[in-house]
C-alpha cells in the first residue's frame, strides 16, 4: 500500500525554503566564458524550483483534499492559518499592510514568470505556472474582499491596495468585487502612484520589466468593464494615459470602450477626447521609450471617428470652437497613421449606426443632424484636399465616410429592415438588391466595386453619397416589401456626360435622383420619403451643384 | 594596445577571483536546506519521493558546477603565474 499523507505546516515550511533557494539562485550572473555552465545550471535548477515544484506544493496546499475545511493556501497569504467561514483569522482581522505585503509577493513572482515568456513566450511550463499563479492571486483577492467590513452605510474601499505596490493592486483590482465607480476610481488612484514612482521617486520594477506593466494591467481589467472604462478616462490626464502602458494595443482598446457612442454621451466624450487632441497637438507623438503610446494620433483618431461631427459643426457641444475642432481635425489628417485609422474605424462601424437619430419621434427630419453630417463631410474633404493628400488615400477616407453618413439614413430609415450581406467589407445596412444597383454604376462598396470606384463614382463622393444614400434607403423598402421589386431600375444613371463635357456629371446625377424621389412619393411612407429627402438636401442640392459644377 | 605579461597576468588573476566569488555564492545557495526539509514527516507518496530525487539531482549539479568554477580558477591563476615568469625572464619589460 503506497502510503499518502502531509503536514500541512511542515509542507508550507518546506515551500517558503523552495521560494527562497529559487529566489537566490535567479541572482546567480556572470558573464565570464567559463562560469557559463555554472550559470546554466544555476538556471536550470531555479527553473525547476519555481515551475516545477513551487506549483506543485502551492496546489498540495491550495487543494488541501486531506483538511478541507480550513485549507491553508500558502503563507504569503495572510490567511495563511484556517479561517473562519466569514473571513476572520481567528477572530481577528488583518491590517492592510499584511495584505499589501502578500499582493506585493505575488506580483513580484508574477514579474519574474511574465520575463520567462518574454524569453519563450511559448514555454509551457511558464505558461502552467501563470495560470496557476493567476489563480492563487484571484483566490487571495476572493478572501480578502470577504473580510472586507459590511457594518456601515459607506461603501467599502480596497485600502489594501494602496499600500501594496501599484502592480500587485493591478493584479488584485480585477478579482475585487468594486462597482464601475469605484473600480474607476481606485483604478486611477493605482495609476498615479505608479506615475509617482515608489521612494524617492524611483520608478517601480514592473516598468523595466518584460510583458504587460502596471498600466497595461489596468486597461486591460477596464476594457472588461466599459462603465468603469470611461469613469476612469475622466479621471486621468492625456499624459498619464499616454505615457504609461508598455503596449498600445491596451491603450487602443480602453480609448475605444471608453469613448464609444454605446457608452457615453457626446458632452463625455468631449471631455475625454478633447484633453488628449490638445494634447497630442502641443507635445507631438510620443517618442520611442517603453511606457510611451507610440501611435497615439492613431489611437486617438480612431476613437474619434464617431464624434468626427464635434470637430466641426456641432463643435460647440465639446465646449471648444469650430477653428479649434477644424485645427485638430486637420492635425490629425496630416498624420498617415491617423488617417488610416480614421478610414478603418469608419469601415468597422458601417452598419452600427442603428441609433441615430436622423428622424425624430414624430417622423420628421432632423435638420441639424442632417446638416452636421453634410457639414463634416465638407469639413473633411476641404482639409483632406489643403493637405494635399493623395488622390487614392484620400479617395479611400471619403469613400469610407460617404458610406458611413449614408448608412445614417439608410438605418434611420430602415432601423429593423433587412441586412445586407457584403461581408467582404462588413456593410451591413446595404441591402442585396442596393448592393446589385451600387455595383452596376461601380459605387458598390464591394472588393469588386471599390477597384473601379476611382473612375465611375460620379464626380464628387457628396454626389456618390447621395446616391448610396438613396440606393440603400428604397433597396430597404423593396427587401421589406414596401416598394416594387423593381423600383431601383427606375433610378437611370447611365449615360451620364463624361468629364470635360459641357455639362456637369454631379448636378446631372442630382437631378435624376431629385426626379427619381419625387416619382417615389406617391409610393412610400412618410418616413421614408423624409429620409430620401433628407439626403438629398444634404448632399445633392442645387447650392453644392453650383459649386461642384462652377 | 597589447597586454604586457603582467598586465596579462593580472588580467587573469581578476578572473580568477571573480570566478571564486561566483562558486562562494553557488556553494551558499545550496539546496540542503529544502532536503532537510522534505522528509518522511513533511510528506509522503510518489509526488514527495520525486521532489526528493530530483533536488538531489539538482543538488549535486550545483556541486559539480561549484567544483568546476574552482578549477577554472586555479587553472587561470596558474596561467598568471606562468605569465609572471614569462615577465621576468624578458629583459626591459618590469616585473
Amino acid at each position: 500500500m503506497t502510503v499518502l499523507g502531509y503536514d500541512p505546516f511542515l509542507l508550507d515550511a518546506l515551500r517558503r525554503h523552495v521560494r527562497r533557494a529559487a529566489d537566490s539562485l535567479a541572482t546567480i550572473r556572470d558573464d565570464d566564458p567559463l562560469a557559463a555552465e555554472a550559470v546554466r545550471v544555476a538556471r536550470e535548477v531555479h527553473r525547476l524550483l519555481e515551475l516545477d515544484w513551487l506549483p506543485a506544493i502551492s496546489a498540495v496546499l491550495g487543494d488541501d483534499p486531506l483538511c478541507r475545511p480550513g485549507a491553508i493556501a500558502s503563507s504569503t497569504d495572510p490567511w495563511a492559518f484556517p479561517a473562519s467561514a466569514d473571513g476572520f483569522a481567528g477572530g481577528r482581522r488583518l491590517d492592510d499592510a499584511a495584505w499589501a505585503t502578500s499582493f506585493d509577493e505575488y506580483a513580484r513572482r508574477r514579474l519574474e514568470l511574465a520575463q520567462l515568456l518574454v524569453d519563450d513566450p511559448e514555454d509551457p511550463a511558464a505558461r502552467r505556472a501563470l495560470a496557476a499563479l493567476d489563480a492563487e492571486i484571484a483566490a487571495a483577492a476572493a478572501r480578502y474582499t470577504a473580510a472586507a467590513p459590511r457594518d456601515g452605510h459607506v461603501r467599502w474601499f480596497p485600502t489594501a491596495v494602496l499600500d501594496s505596490s501599484p502592480m500587485a493592486a493591478a493584479l488584485v483590482l480585477r478579482h475585487l468585487r468594486l462597482d464601475d465607480r469605484t473600480l474607476a476610481a481606485v483604478a486611477a488612484l493605482v495609476l498615479h502612484r505608479w506615475h509617482d514612482g515608489s521612494d524617492h521617486g524611483v520608478r517601480w520594477p514592473d516598468a523595466f520589466a518584460g510583458g504587460d506593466n502596471t498600466a497595461d494591467v489596468l486597461f486591460r481589467v477596464l476594457v472588461d468593464r466599459p462603465a468603469a472604462a470611461a469613469e476612469f478616462l475622466r479621471r486621468v490626464g492625456p499624459d498619464e494615459l499616454l505615457l504609461a502602458a508598455q503596449f498600445d494595443d491596451s491603450v487602443s482598446r480602453l480609448l475605444l470602450v471608453g469613448t464609444s457612442p454605446a457608452q457615453v454621451d457626446e458632452a463625455t466624450a468631449g471631455r475625454i477626447l478633447r484633453p488628449l487632441l490638445d494634447w497630442l497637438q502641443v507635445h507631438g507623438e510620443p517618442s520611442a521609450t517603453d511606457g510611451a503610446t507610440r501611435s497615439a494620433p492613431a489611437i486617438v483618431a480612431a476613437a474619434v471617428t464617431p464624434w468626427l461631427a464635434d470637430l466641426g459643426p456641432r463643435a460647440a457641444r465639446w465646449g471648444w470652437t469650430y477653428d479649434d475642432g477644424d485645427r485638430a481635425l486637420r492635425w490629425l489628417l496630416t498624420r498617415p497613421a491617423a488617417r488610416a485609422a480614421i478610414t478603418d474605424a469608419l469601415a468597422a462601424r458601417t452598419g452600427d449606426l442603428s441609433e441615430a437619430p436622423l428622424l425624430q419621434p414624430d417622423g420628421r427630419v432632423d435638420d441639424e443632424l442632417v446638416r452636421d453630417l453634410a457639414g463634416t463631410f465638407a469639413q473633411v474633404q476641404l482639409a483632406l484636399r489643403d493637405a494635399e493628400i493623395d488622390d487614392a488615400e484620400a479617395d479611400a477616407l471619403l469613400a469610407q465616410l460617404a458610406l458611413d453618413t449614408a448608412g445614417v439614413a439608410i438605418s434611420a430609415a430602415a432601423p429593423s429592415g433587412p441586412i445586407g450581406i457584403a461581408a467582404d467589407v462588413g456593410v451591413a445596412l446595404l441591402t442585396p438588391v442596393a448592393i446589385d444597383a451600387l455595383d452596376r454604376w461601380g459605387i458598390a462598396p464591394s472588393a469588386e466595386g471599390a477597384t473601379r470606384r476611382a473612375q465611375q463614382s460620379f464626380g464628387d463622393r457628396a454626389i456618390d453619397t447621395a446616391v448610396m444614400a438613396v440606393t440603400g434607403i428604397v433597396g430597404a423598402a423593396v427587401e421589406r416589401g414596401d416598394l416594387p421589386p423593381d423600383t431601383l431600375d427606375r433610378l437611370d444613371l447611365d449615360g451620364l456626360a463624361g468629364p470635360g463635357a459641357a455639362s456637369c456629371s454631379p448636378r446631372e446625377v442630382s437631378d435624376r435622383l431629385h426626379a427619381f424621389v419625387a416619382d417615389l412619393e406617391p409610393l412610400t411612407d412618410p418616413a421614408t420619403h423624409n429620409a430620401l429627402l433628407a439626403v438629398l438636401y444634404a448632399f445633392a442640392n442645387p447650392l453644392s451643384d453650383a459649386q461642384l459644377c462652377a | 594596445m597589447p597586454l604586457t605579461e603582467t598586465g596579462t597576468a593580472a588580467a587573469l588573476r581578476a578572473r580568477a577571483t571573480n570566478l571564486r566569488r561566483l562558486a562562494i555564492q553557488l556553494a551558499e545557495r545550496d539546496l540542503r536546506e529544502v532536503r532537510r526539509r522534505s522528509g518522511d514527516e513533511v510528506w509522503r507518496g510518489p509526488l514527495a519521493d520525486r521532489h526528493r530525487d530530483e533536488v538531489l539531482t539538482a543538488q549535486r549539479r550545483l556541486d559539480l558546477a561549484v567544483d568546476e568554477l574552482r578549477r577554472h580558477a586555479l587553472v587561470l591563476e596558474r596561467q598568471a603565474d606562468e605569465a609572471d615568469l614569462r615577465a621576468a625572464a624578458t629583459p626591459g619589460v618590469p616585473a
